[in-house]
């Protein structure tokens, strides 16, 4: 048929279907993006995600669940609309909304038919419920994030890389994102009517499956029915159901409501008005008959059809077939398991605050001698003399090394508590012990900047500037607070002066600390974000004490983070997810990164229970079944794209279970899209129902209750 | 080459709206070059080095910094020198520095002995740019005397400014030449452009002292507290009493008393 005959073949009503979902594309996906835009979301994880607030982890709290849903409070909200529509109406959110499950379906109805592989024969409530029990609370404990096999993720990527954008395309080149995307082909566009990623492997179509069937029950709830007199046993609506939901049991339709979606597809090529989407009509007998005449019994809308009782081998296979299917989820888990990790942070201002104190010098450095007066008594430092940290300070010109400064030292600022002289000294020490500790923490002046930009390590200087005491995003909320000082101290501490100073310095504890863990990763970033100069870094070898420049894993560590839920959640502004300094370097001030390999470090095999415990994540974490949960690693090379390589032939990235994967799907997408290419082009036409080559004779045998001839070549879209 | 030069300088005079060319190409063209000059500026462009001035560095400056605006016209000195120009003179180079933001590198380096000049404040910015600007209405208080952005202290010569800028001819034919001449040429067209100038500047009090005989500030808009403040200006006396040593400095302590 041509392509027009075809368009004009589609039912009115699957016609608005689809329409529905062309535009639920342009809404939710990129370029356009209207409704993530409109909570400030990129893409459909984060606060939108309607897939992990129910992730069970062992020894989790009800705390741990209200954190979790906290985080994807506007997906947990838009996740219950859903399911209170489906209770009621059905699934219209798979079958006509859902981009993500409607675009694998449109594509896949361009195709043609012959070169797709039938999954609807399958059992589908073991598979769909097994994967599902497995999602929920296998995966967590065995620390494959729910981000790396998520369609939700994969179709809005897709759509970016499209695009142009980058993150879309660093996602589908990635081992995670091709194993992703060779899924898509194979659940999606190569799936006979494109929906077996639904009917499968989306845990919020099991769920509300679930709901479905329960809705199901009521006679107020509009669900696809069967009116079974009517039913002549042709079939059709069986082939066309996109579900695989619908089959013949000795010639009439039988739904299954935890498969069907209610796409109506089946209501719309029904010639009988035997199937159709509609709440079943009062079941009324008339009180009294009128003499003589028939009354035709009124219409039975079955939804749930009672199933004649099978023979008692029914059982015991149904169990293996669960059995079965979840011992080959492990089998495949297994291979993806996250492997754990190799062992492997005095009057000055007379002349200095004149504008314009510069002048370049002998190596081009632009050395600049004026300090902004206002800003400088407004910063952190603004109660330090100039000379607290300029100690040595005392002619004109100034001698260089009388210029240095060591933040180490103590300065006359006295700390209130115990009246004694402030000094960064615990910092400095903190930070000697870490791995940049040989960044220096003194000895600063102007023009060494130069060089220190240069050294492999931070020194103070490269994290610490001198900020304004209040940040300037801060400033607002913080007047408008201290515009209430009054009422809330000044009630009992009625001296102005002390009022201004202390209620000043108080809320602005209250405001918060100026480091939030977004400015944490941008600090960390850095330096880290910037490959070159991360590849020049040399490691101690822990084991033999030689010198080695880092691996792949620590140059592009920053990379493999930012492709990390925890990552993408602070980079959109979503501050529950853990910024570097939170896992480095949680304790104490803050400075003391160390090295996995070090006991003592955060990040050390043992610790890491205490560390992503911490700060009220994930409380579960020390409990002893989440182990391989701790070991989830935060810095994957095969969420970075293949392009990002260090080396030309970097072989260790080829051995991640996730690339295997990838060697076993790839052959068979390309089996199946090049058959279906060939196909289109040198195929002949056929006419009638075609059935797909990979599974259409079980569908035939299971759903349809036909015997299909074994002869090969006939035409019966064999 | 020289006699080339002569004839451009003729014929952009000519050609330029203005009534008669700036005082300084005038000095330019007229300049006559003794062996002793063209043999210093030999030298110097011999032994010339470069210096790329550091735009960013990854690890930042603890102190915030305002950088200069850049303005939409520069000195012409800017061709070939720095900004901020001023890098040898230990002492004084932060404080020299400090005043090419509103002073004319030329008011203190160009400063012919028979010509008579008057210092007005000439516009580099905004849509005033290469005019005169009125100086601000004297005020009580002690604030800056800088009448609009990017406005400096300029040599005026009959009613006409005494110098150009860059957008002038004159300054892109410079920089041709330079990048095409030869060592030789480059030396000559070196002397040339600083025959009418002066290496050192006005010492301090010529400006700074009881009667600032190079610039009347009252006429630039200084009120009595900022005349005050100018004319008795402690940065000054600072520099008044540094030992002729260079190699020794002045205790800041003993400055301030």
């Amino acid at each position: 048929m041509s392509l027009l005959g075809r368009l004009r073949a589609i039912p009115n009503g699957q016609k608005f279907r689809y329409g529905l979902i062309i535009l639920s594309c342009l809404a939710f996906l990129s370029p356009f993006l209207l409704i993530p835009g409109l909570v400030g979301n990129p893409d459909l994880c984060g606060k939108l995600c309607m897939r992990r607030f129910y992730l069970w982890f062992p020894g989790m709290s009800l705390d741990d669940l209200g954190t979790q849903i906290a985080v994807s409070l506007i997906g947990v909200v838009f996740f219950g609309v859903i399911l209170v529509t489906t209770f009621f109406f059905g699934r219209m959110w798979c079958a006509y909304l859902c981009p993500v499950g409607g675009f694998p379906e449109l594509v896949s109805r361009l195709l043609p038919d012959r070169w797709k592989i039938e999954y609807r024969a399958l059992p589908q409530v073991p598979i769909r419920y097994g994967y599902f029990a497995t999602y929920v609370v296998l995966l967590p404990v065995l620390g494959i994030s729910a981000c790396t096999l998520c369609n939700f993720i994969t179709v809005p990527r897709l759509f970016e890389a499209l695009g142009g954008g980058v993150m879309g395309m660093a996602f589908i080149f990635s081992a995670i994102g091709l194993v992703n995307l060779a899924l898509l082909f194979l659940l999606g566009f190569f799936a006979s009517k494109g929906r077996a990623y639904c009917q499968f492997l989306c845990p919020i179509g099991a769920v509300d499956g679930l709901v479905n069937r329960l809705g199901a029950r009521f006679r107020f709830t509009r669900r696809i029915r069967v009116e079974r007199s009517r039913c002549t046993g042709c079939n059709i609506c069986a082939q066309k159901c996109m579900c695989g939901a619908i089959r013949m049991v000795d010639r009439i339709a039988v739904v299954d409501q935890t498969s069907c979606m209610s796409c109506h597809e089946c209501a719309d090529v029904c010639d009988w008005h035997a199937i159709s989407w509609l709440a079943a009509p009062p079941d009324k007998e008339p009180k009294r008959r009128k003499k003589g005449v028939e009354y035709h019994p009124p219409p039975k809308w079955v939804a749930i059809h009672r199933e004649p009782q099978r023979s008692r081998r029914a059982w015991p296979k149904r169990v293996a077939v669960l059995l079965v299917s979840l011992v080959l989820f492990f089998v495949t888990l297994t291979e993806l398991m996250a492997a754990a990790p190799e062992g492997d942070p005095d009057g000055c201002l007379v002349c200095h605050a004149l504008p314009g104190l510069e002048y370049v010098d002998e190596e081009g450095l632009l050395r600049v001698a004026t300090i902004d007066e206002a800003h400088y008594l407004g910063s952190l430092h603004g109660a330090v003399p100039c000379r607290d940290c300029h100690r040595k300070v005392r002619e004109y010109p100034h001698r260089v090394e009388n210029t240095e400064v060591d933040c180490g030292e103590s300065c006359h600022v006295e700390e209130p508590s115990g009246g004694e002289a402030y000094t960064h000294e615990k910092v400095v020490e903190e930070f000697g012990r870490s791995v940049h500790g040989e960044g220096g923490s003194k000895g600063f002046t102007g023009g060494n900047r130069l060089q220190e930009s240069g050294q492999a390590n931070p020194s103070c200087r490269w994290c610490h500037s001198n900020e304004l005491y209040i940040s300037e995003r801060d400033l607002p909320r913080f007047r408008e607070s201290f515009a209430h000082l009054e009422t809330e101290c000044g009630n009992c501490h009625r001296g102005e002066v002390w009022l201004n100073r202390f209620g000043g310095h108080i809320l602005r504890r209250f405001i918060g600390s100026r480091w939030n863990k977004g400015d944490h990763n941008r600090m960390c970033n850095s330096c880290h974000a910037d490959r070159e100069r991360m590849a020049r870094v040399e490691r101690e070898d822990p084991d033999s004490g030689e010198k080695r420049p880092a691996g792949p894993r620590f140059v592009l560590a920053s990379a493999s983070y930012a492709m990390t839920l925890h990552g993408r959640l602070l980079a959109s502004g979503v501050w529950e997810g853990a910024s570097c300094i939170d896992c480095h370097a949680p304790e104490g001030l803050r400075h003391a990164v160390l090295r996995a390999a070090d006991p003592g470090a955060a990040t050390h095999e043992r610790r890491l229970a205490e560390t992503c415990g911490a700060g009220g994540c994930h409380g579960y974490a020390s409990h002893p079944l989440n182990e391989t949960f701790l070991h989830t690693d935060l810095h994957d090379l095969d969420l970075i794209p293949f392009t990002e390589r260090l080396a030309p032939l970097d072989m260790t990235r080829l051995e991640s279970g996730w690339v295997r994967s990838l060697l076993v799907l790839a052959p068979v997408v390309v089996l199946v899209a090049g058959g279906s290419l060939l196909g289109w082009l040198f195929g002949r036409r056929r006419k009638g129902v075609v059935h797909a080559r990979f599974g259409g004779r079980m569908f035939q045998e299971k759903m349809l209750g036909q015997r299909p001839r074994r002869r090969r070549g006939a035409n019966n879209g064999d | 080459m020289g006699i080339r030069l002569i004839l451009l300088i003729g014929l952009l005079s000519a050609v330029s709206a203005l009534p008669a060319a700036p005082l300084y190409l005038e000095l330019v063209e007229r300049a006559e070059l003794d062996d002793e000059a063209l043999e210093k500026a030999r030298e110097q462009t011999r032994e010339h080095e470069a210096i790329t001035v550091i735009d960013e560095l990854p690890l930042p400056p603890f102190h915030r910094r305002h950088p200069q605006p850049r303005t939409a016209k520069q000195p012409f000195c800017r061709i070939c020198h720095l900004s901020p120009p001023h890098r040898k003179d230990v002492r004084a180079r932060t404080f020299l520095n400090m005043h090419s933001r509103f002073i004319a590198c030329e008011t203190c380096h160009f400063r012919p002995q028979e010509a008579g000049l008057e210092y007005r404040w000439l516009a580099y910015d905004g849509e005033q740019a290469g005019r005169p600007v009125a100086p601000r209405a004297a005020k009580e208080g002690d604030e800056s005397l800088v009448p609009s952005p990017g406005a400096r202290i300029a040599p005026f010569h009959g009613g006409e400014a005494a110098i150009v800028l860059t957008d002038h001819p004159f300054a892109a034919e410079v920089e041709r030449r330079w990048k095409e001449g030869g060592e030789e040429e480059r030396a000559r067209l070196k002397a040339r452009l600083h025959a009418p100038l002066e290496e050192s500047g006005p010492k301090c009090g010529e400006c700074h002292g009881e009667r600032s005989p190079l610039l009347d500030l009252r006429a630039l808009g200084a009120g009595p507290a900022r005349l005050h403040a100018l004319r008795r200006n402690a940065i000054v006396r600072l520099f008044e009493r540094l030992p002729e040593d260079e190699e020794k400095g002045l205790r800041i302590d003993d400055w301030l008393r």
